[in-house]
Order: structure tokens, then sequence, then C-alpha cells
């Protein structure tokens, strides 16, 4: 599946928050194997040098974590994954209200809609 | 990283006109690089001089710390810009020439991403439709182990869908300290696949960088930036 | 490297060639057959049809001269040549390969058809004893043993000898003059950014043919003097009885003189064109 990219972001941050949240929703599960830097660049069409970027972003953060021979893992660290969760949670929010005002629409209103 | 390709003045001239003026060109290892320039821009003519295609220039190339030859051509991979394999001959006629003439060919791969293709081995050419002949082209490239990889207009004539299938292709067999040239119009589709960018016009190179750079620089994608300055 | 580019050419050539050969072969054989039975009158049907027949034969080892030039053309000169000039060989070994194969296959070819040819011969004129490619040396040797020539046998080795080597290079410049025709028109068309590349092969062509004419009606002219000089300035007799035989190898000596230096020539023009001022 190829991934939807913005082409006005560096792509490495889009990456980066693509696989925060495949991550924070599940798919890959803390402790699991993730796939390597090619396979994912080609899943993903993208450079394997910005692949490899992200995922130096992504070990900086500490989400994930590479063991020199076995390749990288999703962290263990659940309250780490919470913390991900909360902070997606609210830029995620913070970005509807943002088209809300663009709109129009106040906070209050939002809420209601919502 | 080591240089692959070291270009110093490089020019070519067709009849009366310049088709390449004084070119300087550094391509390191491990990189994946981007050749853009409208119609008749000297692409097409920069890529057969570093192919061996046309053996008229003037100026110095060192490939691999070689020049243009037969021992350069050992390590570079070439598609041209558009399919050139006799429309008689089966496709797996083309395997066996290229496991026979290539020592870096890898059949099986080959074959196996044939099968992920749905492309009967056994099919002549010329019955190929023109986006699979496109990917058979493609694909006994890039199954080489080369040093260099240099792609013209890959997507020329395909499908979307082709397209992505070809991006995916190229880029999963480029060996990590290999690198890949690629010239195409298409820039928003293999903008995100990139390291770097050539521009060029009217023979010369307007600049060479770093993708990422001219992104963040300029607050715009590569296409955009393509736009602006050919508009 | 270069071993892979003839298994290549070889591979690739090789079913059609095989088949040509055979019709050669069979055509040869239909030929010989009908001699058999022919009364050896110019209007019998057995006859016309050998006459047919050989001439088939003749027809199918000059349709794979053609072909084997069209191959190359195609390999070198057209979308193919991106495939072929891209293997890591020397430009020239491509030209190499086609020739050398092209020289094996025509002269195996050339061999079934004299063979046939001297067969046929020897049954017509009723020799059974002098059979095939045989015959050829017999009557060349009854030719010097008729004039008195001393030590025959010798005279008529070096002389078949020297007529199949001027055979063969004049055979030889033919099929180069093809390709150093195909080689300078793709550099014309490169250099100066001709597109129609059939239409300047054509006027080269042309233009080689004259220029071929030109230098053989010049060499006829000094050939005919060289012999006027022979015969009226020294006089045959001066020469004793081996006179004939000199008159028999001189033309031959020249011709493989011209055509061989000529066929060397457009050979290293052609290789050097495609090594070093390629353009595709």
């Amino acid at each position: 599946m190829p991934w939807n990219l913005d082409s006005d972001k560096p792509i490495f941050i889009q990456i980066v928050e693509r696989i925060e949240s495949d991550i924070v929703s599940g798919k890959y599960a803390p402790g699991d194997k993730l796939p390597t830097v090619r396979d994912l660049a080609v899943e993903a069409a993208v450079n394997p040098n910005t692949m490899q970027k992200a995922y130096g972003e992504l070990e900086k953060i500490g989400l994930v974590y590479s063991q020199r021979t076995s390749g990288r893992f999703v962290t263990d660290d659940k309250s780490l994954i919470e913390k991900t969760r909360k902070e997606l949670a609210k830029r995620s929010a913070a970005e509807f209200l943002a088209k809300m005002k663009e709109l129009g629409i106040s906070k209050e209103e939002a809420v209601k809609l919502l | 990283m080591s240089t692959l390709v070291e270009c110093k003045s490089l020019s070519h001239i067709y009849g009366k006109k310049k088709a390449l003026d004084d070119i300087n060109l550094t391509i390191c290892s491990g990189r994946i690089v981007g050749l853009f320039g409208p119609n008749g821009s000297g692409k097409t003519t920069l890529i057969k001089i570093l192919t061996g295609m046309i053996h008229d220039e003037s100026g110095s190339i060192v490939i691999c710390g070689t020049a243009v030859g037969e021992r350069s051509k050992a390590l570079v991979s070439y598609s041209p810009d558009r399919v050139v394999y006799n429309a008689g001959s089966k496709v797996s006629d083309l395997l066996d020439m290229y496991e026979l003439m290539y020592e870096d060919f890898d059949k099986g791969t080959a074959e196996e991403n044939l099968k992920k293709l749905n492309i009967e081995k056994e099919g002549y050419v010329g019955k190929l439709s023109k986006g699979n002949a496109e990917k058979v082209q493609i694909l006994l490239t890039m199954s080489r182990k080369a040093r260099l990889f240099i792609l013209d207009e890959p997507f020329n004539g395909v499908d979307p869908v082709t397209k992505e299938g070809i991006i995916k292709i190229m880029l999963g067999c480029v060996p990590e300290d290999s690198s890949l040239l690629i010239s195409t119009h298409q820039i928003g589709d293999v903008e995100q696949a990139l390291d770097e960018a050539i521009f060029i016009n009217e023979g010369k190179i307007l600049f060479h960088r770093s993708v990422e750079e001219i992104r963040s620089e300029t607050g715009r994608s590569l296409a955009e930036t393509y736009m602006e300055e050919f508009r | 490297m270069n071993k892979r580019i003839y298994k290549l050419e070889s591979n690739e050539t090789g079913k059609l060639m095989l088949i040509f050969t055979s019709l050669v072969a069979v055509y040869m054989l239909l030929s010989v057959i009908c001699t058999a039975v022919s009364n050896s009158s110019s209007t019998d049907t057995a006859f016309l049809m050998k006459t047919i027949f050989v001439f088939i034969g003749a027809l199918i080892i000059v349709l794979t001269g053609v072909a084997m030039i069209k191959r190359l053309y195609n390999l070198l000169f057209t979308d193919e040549g991106f495939v072929r000039l891209s293997f890591p060989v020397k430009n020239h070994e491509h030209l190499n390969s086609n020739l050398k194969l092209a020289a094996a296959r025509l002269g195996i070819m050339l061999i079934i058809f004299f063979t046939g040819l001297g067969i046929s011969d020897s049954i017509a004129k009723e020799r059974v004893e002098r059979w095939g490619v045989g015959n050829l040396y017999s009557d060349i040797v009854d030719n010097y043993t008729m004039n008195g020539l001393s030590s025959p046998v010798a005279k008529t080795v070096l002389t078949i000898v020297i007529l199949i080597i001027a055979f063969a290079v004049i055979a030889a410049n033919i099929y180069l003059s093809f390709v150093f025709t195909l080689t300078v028109s793709s550099r014309i068309c490169g250099k100066y950014n001709i597109l129609q590349k059939k239409g300047v092969i054509f006027i080269s062509g042309i233009v080689m043919y004259n220029v071929h004419l030109l230098i053989m009606d010049l060499f006829s002219r000094i050939e005919y003097s060289y012999s006027e000089w022979l015969a009226f300035g020294k006089g045959y007799d001066l020469f004793g009885p081996d006179c004939c035989l000199i008159s028999a190898i001189d033309r031959p000596v020249i011709n493989i003189l011209i055509y061989g230096v000529t066929a060397v020539l457009m050979y290293r023009i052609s290789a050097n064109i495609l090594d070093k001022k390629l353009d595709i």
C-alpha cells in the first residue's frame, strides 16, 4: 500500500508520524520487530536514506530500539507509548481546532458538534 | 562514501548545436539522484555519454575509477528511454542473454520479480503491453548488482499503478553502496525517493543539490521548484 | 568476456543458419540427382532443373550473407544497439563476432556448394574415378600437363590455394564494404544529427559502389598494360614454358592485394568508429 505523503512537509517527519501512529494503534505491538529500512522504504516508495533518518529519529525518541544483529524493535515501555498516544491525540485535536477556527466555528460550537 | 562518477568540462556537439556545454558533475555512492530538465536539455545525451552509447565527447569522465569502456560497462546498468528489446525474442531469451553477458546478473531474483508482476516468461516481448514491456526492461536492468544504475524515462507511457511498481522495483534493487541516476519528467512521483536532484537546461547544469535542502530552503516541493525554474 | 559474445551470437543465429545450411545441402543433392538422370542437353528437363537447383543454392548463400549484415545493422544501429553496446565488451567485438561467424557459416555453405557442383560435374563427364571437388584439381593438373610444364602437381596446388584465397578475400571485401557503409553512414548521422539513417546508408552505398568501380577500372587498366608488356615487351617465349603459370596466377594475386588491402582498411575504420566515435 502506498503511503500518501505530503510533498510540502519534510518526508522523514511524515514517516516518523506514520510509524508513531502505527505503534500507538497497535499495528506494531510492543516488542515487535520492525521491517528493515529497505523493506519499509520500498513499501512507502521513499528513499532508503530518508527511512534510515526516520528510524534514527524514532530511536532518539525511544519508541524504537535497535539490536545490532537482529534488527529494530518497538519499545516495551508501555508508558512511553501511552505518552506518545496522548501527544498524537493532542496534535490531532489542535489541528482540528485550527481547522474549525478557519471555518469560523468557536471552541464551544466545535465541542457541541462532536 | 566514494565517488562513482566524475565528469570534468564535458561537452558534446550535435551538428551545430551544443547538446552538452562544459558539464562538471560528481555522483557519490549510495545516492538516488534525479536528473530533470525540459525536452532537449541534454539529459539523454549526458546519459548516453555516461553509458558509452556516444563516444564522441570532449572533456573527461571517470566512472568507478575507469574511463567509459568495457570495464565501466560492467559496472553500469542502463535502461534507455524506450523499450529496446527485439520484439521477436522471448522474455526467457532476454534472461538468458543477461545471464550470459553480465557476471553480476541475478537470474533468480529477476525470475521471482517477473512472477510477482505476473509476466509470462515464455511470452514474446512484442506481445507484451507497453507497461509490461517497460517493467521487464527496468526489472532486467535492476537485477544486476551494478555500482551505478541509470534509468532514462522509466515511466514513459505507463499507468500510475505500473509507475508505482517500477519505483518499488527500483528502490528494492539498488545495493547500499550503489547509486541510481534517474531522468524523468514525472518529478512528483519520484520526489520522495530521491537524495539529490540535478536540474539541467540547454546543456548546462543549473544546480545539483540535496532534495531535502531544496525543500526546506524554498518551502516548496521539488515539482513546484521545477515549474518555477522553467516556466 | 570475448567468448561470451561469440556464444551469444551463435546462440541467436544458430537455428536459422542450420536451416540455411541444410537447405543448401538439399538443393545441391537435388542438383546432383538431376545431373545423374539428365542427358546433358540444354533442352532436357532434368538439366534445366539442375540449373535451377544450383541457382537456388547460390541464392541461399547470398541470402545468408545479407541476413548476417542485416543482423549486424539491427544489433548496432537500431534500438537493439542500446542492449548490445551496453555489454561489457569492446564495441568492435560485436563486429568481430558477426564477421567470424558469418565467415565460418558462408565457408561451410560454399564447401557444400562446390562439392555438389564437383560431383555433378564428374557425373556429367562420366569420370567416376575423380569425383567431388577433386575435379577442379584434376582439371588444372590436366591443363598444366598438357602444356608440358614441369612439376604440374605442385603448381596445381599453388594455383588452387591462391584461387581460394582470392575468392575468400573478394567475398570478405564485399561483406566488409557493407559493414563499412553502415558504420560510416551511422557516424555521419551522429556527427551531423541526421535522422534519416536509411537514406544516408543508401547514398553512401551508391557512393561506395562507384568508388569501387573506379578503383577496379583503374587496376584492370594497369593489369592490361602489364600483360601487354608481358606479351610484347618481353614476350611469352622469354618466360619459357612457365609463362602460362604466371598468367594464371597474376590476376588472383593482384586481386588479393587490392581487395585485401581495402578490406583491412575498411575493417580498421569500422572498428575504430565503433570503439571511439560511436553515436547511436
